[in-house]
């Protein structure tokens, strides 16, 4: 060493050193080790957990289809009031049924803000239709077949 | 410093998880460990805290040693930092009062000489106790005490320069019986 030395100082920081650990201080040592390698491994499992979850998480939201209407309804699982024809002028509706010679109403299926509406229109009475609409309103529901959606109307044919 | 062939070996074995290597290992370094802690704060208490929590930093951190006969300095050098962290926390404390630093240990025969180390010790400026004590803890170049410490060369020898010049004046009492 470099630096200037001095037995007399450095003999009499020795002495007055402490003379070793204090007892058990081995054991005292491996017990909080044990502990704090415990803590550590508990926060390793709780940051993979979070972790896992938030990467399902974004997934999950990617894997969702952005911009794109859903699938048309189901529409064989609504019975129609009559032959079924495109609808392209009508915004927002997904099919038209046209009336038979036997109809009474025209039965339109349609979509607005993802929310599915049946509207029956009786014929040759459209002033009832102000009056009194006899639309009704179905809710949107997962079907059992991929995207497909079911259609469930309560009791329609009450309503008439 | 000479690496210590069985040391090494109960590093490995420590790496590998044997709790029995672990306690050698503490027990070996135990000693000097306290007492550089001791050189670096002037308290019994807290030097054996620091060297308990260096241990225990070194239990969770065993696999990033590269060297298994360096587990010697590797110590110092946690327990530096940790003593450094320690009185960075302590800088927005109240000072302690220099009685409390009194143990029974101290107050029994040689308890006057030590008390007065203890201060003496504790009454240096950080940068110029860690230099006392990494030249007590021996072992070290001035080129290895200032890479362990974070400094030159040049600075580590002037602190401990200082030191020394500090430690002389206040134990003045004791060095000239």
């Amino acid at each position: 060493m470099s630096a200037p030395e001095d037995p007399k100082l450095d003999a009499l920081l020795e002495g007055a050193a402490p003379a070793d650990a204090p007892p058990g201080f081995a054991d005292r040592v491996l017990a909080a080790a044990r502990l704090r390698r415990r803590r550590l491994l508990l926060t390793r499992i709780v940051v993979a957990v979070a972790a896992a979850l938030a990467v399902g998480a974004s997934v999950g939201l990617l894997s969702r289809p952005r911009g794109t209407p859903p699938q048309a309804p189901a529409v064989a699982q609504v019975e129609p009031s009559g032959i079924a024809t495109p609808a392209a002028e009508a915004g927002g509706c997904a099919v038209s049924f046209a009336p038979t010679e036997q109809a009474q109403r025209y039965t339109i299926i349609g979509k607005v803000n993802g929310t599915l509406i049946l509207i029956n229109r009786p014929i040759g009475e459209p002033q009832q239709l102000a009056e009194a609409p006899m639309a009704m309103f179905g809710s949107l529901s997962p079907g059992g077949e991929g995207p497909s959606m079911a259609v469930r109307f309560p009791d329609s044919t009450a309503e008439e | 410093m000479v690496p210590d062939p069985e040391c090494a070996n109960r590093v490995a074995a420590a790496k590998a998880g044997s709790e029995e290597a672990w306690r050698f290992l503490i027990e070996t370094h135990q000693g000097s460990l306290i007492r550089l802690a001791w050189t670096m704060t002037g308290d019994r208490e807290l030097a054996a805290e620091l060297a308990q929590e260096t241990f225990v930093e070194a239990f969770v951190r065993i696999r990033q040693l590269r060297e298994n006969g360096a587990f010697g300095a590797w110590l110092r050098t946690i327990l530096v930092r940790a003593a450094r962290r320690h009185f960075g926390r302590q800088k927005a404390l109240p000072p302690r009062e220099t009685e409390d630093r009194r143990t029974p240990e101290a107050e029994a025969i040689g308890g006057e000489l030590r008390a007065a180390v203890d201060q003496a010790l504790a009454s240096l400026s950080p940068p110029c106790r860690e230099a006392m004590a990494v030249a007590m803890a021996g072992g070290l170049s001035s080129a290895g005490a200032a890479a362990l410490l974070g400094c030159s060369p040049e600075a580590y020898r002037v602190r401990l320069h200082k030191a020394r010049r500090e430690l002389r004046r206040l134990l003045a009492d004791f060095l000239q019986e």
